[in-house]
């Protein structure tokens, strides 16, 4: 099965190795709704199994270009998932009270605790996107975030949070014929800003940009997976593949300790009942 | 000046080195009141050019066996910072919310921005002490935690905060001396606990702890300073000359920063009053 193309630790990323209109031969359009069906199911049901365990939370991050569709694939690829145990965060230019502290004070406040799954669209990733790419802070500051940002993900991930980081790739043209596509249609023209066309003449910085963070902060507990992006249903079924194959072997595990916790309940139950006070018996009574 | 021991980085500590009881000999209980009074003056002055410039941010943290003195401390050294600009935050056994994260994440909540000063009455360094003494996590865990520690004060060095670590070092004598004068006096009673007794059975334990602690997380950017506390006058003296003698060599940063600024708003108001001017001298050309 093919999934979204992992960064390996210390390779060194160059974007353009990476096809944006890639789909794997083995896929097409009309299957590949019904395998979304069913592995968003899975997602479901994979996302109770780690709120009642418990023991493990899940970070996922989006990044992509303007247009590359990261509320899209949320849509799509979490359409299935309790809304209780999940949590999407949006990080905006930082408030006043956000920019007295660290980069990272903002986004440590609201990482996923256990069991929890939370969705970061946009991210810390930014403080050497944007940022590096406005010189919005000197060149000697950005540059020290990558080992920063792979401390922080290092103490998360030793703290059993499982880490995923996506870059949804799109083309510079697709790019164009979507901000042009919104531009004729009159119930997207609200998604377009004179913003978007600004960031676009960025393109070449950004590109490196994002070739630079994946290449520093790929690491074996919190990779980064380039996505080709510029087929919407592609890109979410890759999107959806890589969440569901990377939570399947979690999944044992999770059983397991909700067995064990089964057991012991039914240990101390039995003990009480050993003990002449019946909790299974007094139900009944509090009934009548 | 005779300020608190500075644990070099590297260094290994042995506690055993150091004599909770030392006073230097340039000074005396009553010389010593008159100077805190001057000291804790000077820190409200500090805090004053800290909170306007803006720049930097103040962490101590302070850490102390049970009776060692750290609320005394707080009180005694730093009644001159203005509260508005000064928070001091307390570490209690965690919530099953903040159970259900990292260790430094309630920690990084409660940082001071830039501008403010937060004092820490026990702090993250809990979680290599009780946490380890108590067997609160397996060792594989906290064994982790000290470069995880020393990764995240790097983080808030690097945004431009002066972190300061103070470790009360008192007697195990002088500890029972403090417990048994608070049951004996009436009005100090209330703060005695039978687990105050029962933690002081791990002595020796919470001394290794500590020892490692002051090793492995002792950096350039976040020093720890061992205070020696039996004699309070004295602690207080050495945590207010420790605040005051890292802090002034920032005054004339701060200061030079906010003249800057003034400068700038001169001009500022400068050109709008010359728009002014040349508005008016229109106006009189009109007539």
């Amino acid at each position: 099965m093919q999934l979204a193309w992992r960064v390996d630790e210390g390779s060194k990323v160059r974007l353009k190795d990476y096809d944006p209109g890639f789909v794997d031969t083995s896929t097409d359009r009309a299957l590949a709704s019904a395998e979304l069906e069913k592995l968003s199911e899975e997602l479901g049901e994979l996302q109770q199994l780690l709120a009642a365990a418990q023991h493990h939370s899940l970070l996922i991050v989006l990044q992509g270009m303007d247009t590359s569709g990261k509320d899209g694939t949320i849509r799509q690829v979490m359409a299935q998932v309790n809304p209780l145990g999940c949590e999407v965060r949006s990080f905006k230019g930082p408030t006043s009270r956000e920019q007295v502290h660290d980069f990272l004070w903002r986004i440590h406040r609201v990482v996923p605790g256990r069991g929890m799954i939370s969705i970061f669209n946009r991210s810390h990733y930014e403080d050497v996107l944007v940022v590096r790419v406005h010189d919005l802070v000197p060149e000697a500051v950005w540059r020290r975030r990558y080992a920063a940002i792979n401390n922080f993900e290092h103490m998360l991930a030793q703290n059993d949070t499982i880490i995923l980081k996506f870059y949804l790739h799109i083309s510079y043209e697709e790019q164009e014929k979507r901000l042009l596509a919104r531009q004729e249609e009159r119930t997207k023209a609200w998604k377009l800003s004179s913003a978007d066309w600004a960031e676009r003449k960025y393109w070449n910085d950004y590109q490196k940009a994002y070739g630079d963070a994946l290449s520093r902060c790929s690491t074996d507990e919190a990779p980064w997976y380039i996505v080709p992006a510029n087929r919407k249903w592609y890109r979410n079924l890759l999107v959806a593949r890589t969440l569901v194959s990377t939570l399947r072997p979690y999944k044992k595990e999770w059983q397991a300790k909700l067995v064990k916790r089964g057991e012991q309940e039914l240990a101390r139950i039995e003990k009480l009942q050993q003990a002449g006070d019946n909790p299974v018996e007094a139900k009944p009574l509090l009934r009548s | 000046m005779q300020v608190a021991w500075k644990v070099e980085a590297g260094s290994n500590v042995k506690l055993q080195d150091y004599d909770p009881d030392y006073v230097d000999e340039h000074t005396d209980p009553a010389l010593g009141r008159a100077e805190l009074e001057q000291l804790g003056k000077e820190l409200g002055e500090l805090q004053e050019l800290l909170a306007a410039a803006h720049h930097h941010s103040l962490l101590v943290v302070l850490q102390g066996m049970d009776t060692s003195g750290k609320a005394d401390t707080i009180h005694q050294v730093l009644s001159r910072v203005n509260p508005q600009g000064c928070e001091v935050r307390s570490f209690k056994v965690p919530t099953s919310r903040e159970l259900d994260h990292d260790f430094l994440w309630r920690v990084h909540r409660v940082t001071p921005g830039r501008g403010v000063i937060g004092i820490f009455n026990r702090s993250h360094y809990e979680n290599v002490l009780v946490v380890r003494v108590h067997d609160l996590v397996p060792q594989a865990a906290w064994s982790r935690y000290y470069a995880a520690i020393n990764d995240f004060e790097r983080l808030l060095a690097q945004n431009d905060m002066i972190i300061l670590k103070l470790y009360l070092h008192m007697s195990n004598e002088e500890q029972e001396r403090r417990l048994l004068a608070q049951q004996q006096n009436q009005t100090d009673a209330w703060k005695v606990t039978t687990a105050d007794w029962a933690e002081r059975k791990y002595w020796d334990e919470y001394q290794e702890a500590y020892e490692e602690a002051l090793s492995k997380c002792s950096t350039d950017e976040a020093p720890w300073y061992i205070v020696p506390a039996n004699q309070k006058w004295y602690r207080n003296l050495l945590v207010a000359r420790t605040l005051v003698s890292t802090l002034r060599q920032y005054k004339d940063e701060w200061e030079a920063q906010l003249v800057e600024r003034g400068e700038r708003e001169l001009l500022l108001l400068a050109q709008l009053g010359h728009l002014e001017q040349t508005g008016n001298r229109k106006n009189k050309r009109s007539k």
